[in-house]
């Protein structure tokens, strides 16, 4: 395999920024959604790097210096802080290897309706308080404390507020719920130090990660987190307004969280993974009407805040393209899964970058061979005249070592523009 | 991102491992697999979406 040990931070991360900004670089970059993949190539359990954050790190590192990609995804993305974090919380929205699901598999989101659809007004009226002490305690098991806390607007209460609150903490269920805060607290800190420290680490060795902010579709942030699949999809006929609405106040929210976590790291790029707006799962008019109006805003905001947003368009946006060529262009990222990208290099390849093309299942279950000739094959489709980012449609998980060394080995024999 | 790939290939071979293998059929579907998906764990068919398992239940059961 060629190396590349001579290329820097800044020669990775100019390549990229030319393909994101549509222009030619002098090679097609590509981009590794490692995740778990350091598991298996680094020899350790996915149990274990749930709690075991040095051999976690070393496994991602080795992993990263193993196969030199351009841009790396970060490690939160396959694990957000350690097991005992989950554990001290009782965390009932994931399950996570040995904890549910095996010990070499991946981390599962329990969907769940964990908000109903009379607390839209709740939620509405005081998004915070409905956080704490409607949500927190549902998805928390040692949380449940939280329903008994008095509202936080008990405050303006002048000198009497805190006092009277102080008070409240000695409830056996409230004291409960705030041990296992500080019973998490130094575990949490660790491993968002860690991984601080690792971004750090891997920039001096010349790889940029991916993206180090995270956003989410406003409209996802209620289906995937609050409603359930099936209730958003009920709403979105049962009541159409409250469910706008809902999406309309969380998107303040999103930018905010977007923005801070994107400039606490300095990295520009922020990763947006959607998941209800893809084609099936709405109509193009739904679309319109709940998904596309604050998305579109998100995305515009982080722009106007100099920021790169990196949207995930998982599944399939066939019929959506032509949405995305109303975005300013050579601004945004988007990642795509199964969206065929022939006609989305046609309908808006020269408005965005446009980055994937190499399906998993073929580093899962292919030959060197049809690698090699796949990674070809897009170069020369997709990836004519730059603004293309190779990629895979998602994770590495569970792809085979040996086939993303051919990918790589192909990526950098046919992606050359120069 | 949860993607369980290897999970379903061991499904399937634990339900030939029991005998049921020729008695049953088993279709994967959804975004995360394909073709290339449903052939490697050795499952009978891969369908898109929950529309497309309903065409082929139909089909299977002679019902379609």
């Amino acid at each position: 395999m060629t190396s590349m040990r001579d290329e820097s931070f800044y020669s990775r991360t100019g390549r990229v920024n030319d393909a994101i900004q549509l222009k030619v670089p002098d090679r097609v970059p590509i981009m590794m959604q490692f995740n778990f993949f350091t598991c298996r190539h680094a020899g350790i359990s996915n149990e274990k790097a749930f709690y075991d954050l040095e051999a976690w790190l070393a496994a991602y590192e080795k992993t990263i210096l193993d196969f030199e990609p351009d841009l790396y995804f970060q490690p939160q993305a396959a694990i957000f802080t350690g097991g005992k974090v989950h554990e001290a919380l009782g965390n009932r929205q994931i399950k996570w290897p040995g904890h549910g699901v095996g010990v070499n598999d991946s981390f599962q989101f329990v969907e769940g309706e964990y908000m109903l659809a009379e607390e839209y007004d709740a939620f509405l009226e005081d998004s915070s308080d409905f956080a704490v002490r409607k949500y927190l305690p549902r998805i928390f098991a040692a949380l449940e404390g939280l329903a008994f806390i008095p509202t936080l607007k008990t405050m303006l209460a002048g000198y009497a507020g805190a006092p009277a609150l102080c008070g409240m903490l000695t409830l056996p269920p409230l004291a409960t719920a705030f041990e296992a805060l500080s019973a998490a607290a130094p575990e949490s800190m660790r491993w968002t130090t860690a991984y601080m420290e690792f971004e750090n680490r891997m920039n001096e060795a010349g790889y940029p990660a991916f993206a180090a902010g995270i956003g989410l579709a406003p409209f996802d942030v209620i289906s995937d987190f609050l409603r359930g699949m099936r209730g958003a999809m009920l709403d979105m006929y049962r009541c159409p307004d409250k469910l706008a609405a809902c999406c309309e106040k969380t998107l303040p929210t999103m930018l905010e969280f977007a923005m801070t976590t994107a400039q606490l790291s300095g990295n520009p790029r922020v990763f947006i993974p959607l998941h209800r707006g893809a084609d099936g799962f709405m109509s193009n008019a739904q679309f319109e009407t709940f998904y596309w109006p604050t998305l579109k805003a998100l995305l515009l905001g982080l722009i106007d805040a100099g920021l790169t947003p990196c949207p995930f368009f998982e599944g399939n946006y066939d019929q959506r393209l032509d949405y995305l060529a109303e975005l300013p262009r050579g601004k945004v990222y988007a990642l795509f899964d199964r969206t065929d990208l022939v006609r989305a290099k046609e309908v808006i390849g020269d408005t965005v970058c446009i980055s994937g093309g190499m399906p998993l299942s073929l580093l899962q279950a292919g030959t060197p061979a049809e690698v090699e000739e796949h990674t070809r094959s897009v170069i020369e489709t997709v990836g004519v005249d730059g603004g293309f980012i190779m990629c895979t449609s998602t994770v590495l998980d569970e792809a085979r070592p040996e086939l993303v060394r051919a990918w790589m080995d192909a990526t950098l024999k046919y992606g050359s523009y120069r | 991102m949860t993607l369980a790939v290897e999970s379903m290939r061991q499904t399937v071979e634990a339900v030939a491992a029991a005998g049921l293998r020729d008695r049953v059929k088993i279709m994967v579907g959804g975004s995360a697999v394909d073709e290339k998906i449903a052939e490697h764990v050795g499952a009978d068919a891969y369908g898109k979406d929950a529309v497309r398992a309903v065409a082929l239940a139909k089909t299977w059961a002679g019902v379609g």
